[in-house]
């Protein structure tokens, strides 16, 4: 059976991890290379680094942090957060991660997502989505859009439909943010899991709003008779839970194989 | 001192990383040359990376490092495989159909076919786990059914299941790993794979 992955993530800025809420309002949350190789001895599936700062120097910071890692954590790592070309993703492989995320340089660019598919291939391409709820249609259904800018630009491009052209684009992997719930501890949005799970045939992310086990075991569980138990997720990120050592992993896989996940071990 | 072959795709430091982990001397291989039996200072070589098979192929004929491998595996020298150097080693791959009536070969060593998955959710991405054949010397002391990381939307079909060294299911239930002789191949990723990965590269390297 393929395991359900939990993977830690890290929002790097200029070398120290953060964590905000709802995209703001920052906390110091310790040293990368000590968290990374903490929630590696605790189970991790994968490892996302995100770099949040602005600035070059704040990159190069974070990818020497990837290469430190790569020498001792043996486990896939991923790297994103100001990815512009397939020149930043080089350096990022070279760096030692395994695969990138694109968001706002995808949204801006498509055609960066085949580039980098025809460079690495499908599975190194994963794209990021920064859904927010944005009204309903006709029938009804809720609407998400697709954000830049790390959620302070509203595109008014529908989050599913880019999810699903950034795959015939290339794109091997939806890591699926939900501005909404970022950092509040509400939930992942669970609707907006199973509605992009269900548009596209790769594995998808789900990410924002883990605030207890339940939440988390509830994103990866398949949905219920009623459409409306699990999200259907492939992997959760989670990030604040662990950095404020609120729980671990090991408790998060006990926690969700009791409720009939495939968790690895 | 381990060779590895670098064939210019994929991340091949994650596979230096993991060897440094365990204290085994490897470089990269210079070039085919440094693959003749008879007179190369490797004692094994790895073969790891991903790509498309018919990339691969041709990337492989134009460096000479083709026909370097399949002497080299021709000569029962020890050899290790990973994901697209698993699905080199077969004759023929559904990533890369006949066109014009030309087949893209592969290295041919082992009889069998590479097939896509399948399934609607490909690739198939992350951990998986691998039933491993019952003596097998790659997963001596793994424990059973461990987990490995894949990724990869092809699998290796061989017409002998003798060559067959551990299983996976996505979708089928497939050949992830190959041993025979000196030669053997995983399609999971054992530098990606944590400790179950780290041991199943010790046992390949040990018994050099």
């Amino acid at each position: 059976m393929l395991a359900k992955r939990i993977i830690p993530c890290l929002d790097v800025d200029d070398g120290r991890v953060v964590k905000g809420v709802q995209f703001k309002g920052i906390q110091d949350a310790g040293d990368p290379v000590d968290l990374a190789r903490r929630y590696n001895d605790q189970g991790a599936d994968e490892l996302t680094f995100l770099d949040i700062g602005a600035s070059y120097k704040s990159r190069a910071t974070l990818l020497d942090v990837v290469g430190r890692v790569a020498r001792e954590v043996f486990i896939p790592l991923c790297v994103g957060g100001g990815i512009r070309t397939v020149e930043d993703m080089r350096d990022a492989m070279n760096a030692g991660a395994d695969k990138v995320s694109v968001c706002t340089s995808a949204l801006r660019n498509p055609g960066l997502i085949a580039e980098m598919a025809r460079a690495y291939g499908s599975q190194c391409v994963v794209l990021s989505v920064d859904a927010k709820r944005c009204g309903a249609d006709a029938a009804g259904r809720p609407v998400w859009h697709a954000f830049a800018k790390g959620g302070r630009e509203d595109t008014g491009i529908d989050a599913v439909k880019w999810a699903v052209q950034a795959v015939e684009l290339g794109a091997g992997e939806i890591l699926l943010n939900s501005i909404d719930a970022d950092g509040t501890g509400a939930g992942y949005d669970l609707e907006l899991t199973r509605t992009v799970i269900e548009a596209v045939p790769v594995p998808v992310i789900a990410s924002g709003g883990a605030g207890s086990l339940e939440q988390i075991a509830r994103a990866l569980m398949p949905p219920g008779p009623e459409g409306n138990s699990g999200g259907d997720a492939d992997a959760a990120l989670v990030a604040s839970m662990l950095h404020f050592g609120r729980t671990t992993i090991a408790e998060i896989k006990t926690y969700a194989e009791s409720k009939g996940v495939t968790v690895r071990w | 001192m381990i060779g590895v072959v670098d064939y210019g795709a994929g991340n091949l430091g994650s596979v230096m990383n993991a060897l440094a982990r365990l204290g085994i001397g490897a470089r990269f291989a210079a070039g085919p040359e440094e693959l003749n039996p008879g007179s190369s200072p490797f004692d094994g070589i790895i073969f790891p990376g991903d790509g498309h098979f018919a990339t691969a192929m041709n990337s492989l004929e134009q460096s000479g490092y083709g026909r370097a491998l399949t002497e080299w595996i021709g000569a029962d020298k020890p050899f290790l495989g990973i994901c697209i150097g698993l699905q080199l080693l077969f004759e023929r791959s559904e990533e890369a159909p006949p066109s014009d009536g030309r087949e893209v070969r592969g290295l041919s060593v082992i009889p069998g076919s590479v097939r896509r998955f399948p399934g609607r959710k490909v690739p198939q991405i992350g951990w998986n786990q691998t039933k491993a054949r019952k003596g097998s010397r790659l997963f001596a002391g793994i424990p059973e059914d461990a987990f490995f990381y894949y990724i990869h939307s092809y699998y290796a079909d061989p017409v002998s299941p003798d060559d067959t060294a551990a299983e996976a299911d996505y979708y089928v239930t497939y050949c992830s790993a190959v041993e025979r002789g000196a030669l053997a191949a995983v399609q999971f990723h054992p530098e990606k794979s944590g400790t179950a990965g780290l041991m199943l590269l010790e046992n390949w390297a040990g018994g050099l």
